[in-house]
């Protein structure tokens, strides 16, 4: 009768805990006082929606400029819509994200050498902004001012973060590219931004 | 006159053909988690912190989850955590130059597919086979797990767009033969010279974390003074940094636009890390 309630409580912990192995498998012995074996069989399931997620991140629009070989500091973007959006369905406390940003190209291959992408430091928001403006959040969340290069930089830094959902607002003001003195071709130029989140040690 | 404006008007327009720098909108469709194992030294963090032994052989397992309505594949990479030049710990490096201080290269510890298929709407996870050397080690070995979207080679760019987001992620892998660690940091400057970097131009300290643990909450202070003057140049003030265990980057001193004139100058630079818990003090001749 013991060993009965042993298992009923083994199975009724196993339907509270929270669920990190696919699947276990019991081999216990036996029930109601008569000899056998008997097989328990209980399905671990790993919740996969308790995800660390980087879901969006802003799309930068620079104005045209003209070929003029002259050089540009601090152009301001025109347009930023998005926001770097972290959902931290995980319950990871420690996570930042990196942006690494490749050169300047254009479709023959010619680089814009020298350009410079600048990020200033942004606002971390607990809320998407659209909905809830002025929502400010600022306990153990560090957003950094980065210029990103290949190397990736950390833009934002949690070291204790509890909430569930960040965004990192940037004005189009805050985000600016450098352009040397060049003899530029007229044309697009393209670069890659990669954003990285990183869930590693702090 | 009227041919020589409607040239004028013709070239202005011509010349509007330029720097277009528009961006292009972009959301991310997948995520990745850690399956923490039972030698997880704390179940809190979102990353592997395993507490291995000599020889130790284990299979550790990522889940990664695709929400897009078709399958996806992912490249996956391990790969040794470095300092990158800003004073952030990266571990995007392939083929990384290995400092002599480091007990060994994670990377080399560990064999994992390079590339992984995930059907629409599914959550799959893949496994990575750790294999421990067999000398023992102090403190920590750090790296990095990177997942990011399989690209094909002749992917070509979208017309126009100038800005292109990507999303990757890294979970970190950090292995450690004792429960608690108790080496403590050190810091060396091993040299200060020019360096160009994206075509600017800085006076770059290049410093050298020997021990394997993390130099955390690091902060720099740094000036250069002329030989025979007092004046203090390309003052550097940086903090919030982090170093990786057994690794070497270049501190850049100045924005990239400062030059100096031909002379003997001397640095001075201060750090320390943990709110001045270790602090450490330099000068050097350049």
């Amino acid at each position: 009768m013991k060993k009965l309630g042993f298992l009923v409580a083994i199975g009724v912990l196993s339907l509270l805990m929270p669920a990190r192995v696919k699947a276990a498998t019991f081999d216990s012995s036996v029930t109601n006082g008569s000899a056998g074996k008997s097989q328990a069989t209980v399905e671990f399931t790993d919740d996969a929606s308790q995800m660390l997620q980087l879901a969006a991140a802003p799309d930068i629009t620079f104005p045209s400029q003209f070929a003029d070989g002259r050089s540009r500091q601090g152009l301001q973007a025109s347009k930023l819509t998005d926001y770097l959006t972290i959902f931290n369905n995980a319950g990871v406390s420690a996570w930042s994200v990196q942006v690494a940003a490749s050169g300047f190209y254009n479709a023959t291959g010619g680089e814009l050498k020298g350009a410079q992408l600048h990020i200033a430091q942004g606002s971390m928001l607990s809320s998407n902004p659209d909905d809830n403006p002025g929502m400010l959040i600022l306990d153990d969340i560090l957003a950094q001012k980065v210029s990103p290069n290949a190397t990736p930089q950390s833009i934002v830094t949690a070291t204790n973060s509890t909430y569930r959902e960040w965004y990192l607002y940037l004005k189009p003001s805050q985000v600016s590219l450098d352009l040397p003195e060049t003899n530029v071709v007229a044309g697009n130029y393209s670069a890659d931004l990669t954003w990285t989140i990183a869930a590693t040690p702090k | 006159m009227k041919l020589k404006s409607w040239l004028v008007g013709l070239l202005a327009s011509v010349s509007l053909l330029l720097l277009a720098l528009p961006g292009q909108a972009e959301q991310n469709q997948y995520a990745i988690r850690a399956v923490l194992p039972s030698n997880q030294v704390d179940q809190e963090t979102g990353y592997f912190d395993l507490k291995v032994s000599p020889k130790q052989e284990q299979t550790i397992y990522v889940r990664i989850k695709n929400e897009a309505a078709t399958k996806q594949q992912y490249d996956v990479a391990t790969n040794l955590a470095l300092t990158g030049d800003s004073g952030t710990i990266v571990y995007n490096q392939a083929k990384p130059k290995l400092d002599k201080t480091l007990p060994f290269n994670i990377a080399d510890t560990v064999t994992a597919p390079k590339i992984v298929t995930v059907p629409a709407k599914t959550t799959s996870k893949f496994a990575l086979k750790l294999k421990i050397p067999a000398k023992p080690f102090d403190g920590i070995v750090l790296g990095g797990i990177n997942v990011s979207p399989h690209e094909q080679a002749n992917q070509k760019r979208q017309a126009g767009v100038t800005l292109q987001n990507k999303f990757a992620y890294v979970l970190g892998l950090q292995l450690r033969e004792q429960a608690n660690i108790t080496v403590k940091p050190d810091l060396k400057l091993l040299k200060v010279a020019p360096r160009q970097e994206n075509y600017r131009n800085y006076i770059a300290a290049k410093l050298h974390n020997p021990r394997s643990v993390i130099i955390h909450d690091f902060h720099v202070d740094s000036y250069v003074v002329k030989q025979g003057s007092t004046k203090k140049q390309l003052q550097t003030t940086k903090d919030k940094m982090l170093m990786a265990p057994n690794s070497t980057f270049h501190f850049d001193m100045g924005d990239g636009t400062m030059m100096l004139t031909p002379g003997t100058y001397m640095l001075h630079l201060k750090a320390n890390s943990e709110n001045g818990k270790y602090k450490w003090s330099f000068t050097k001749s350049l």
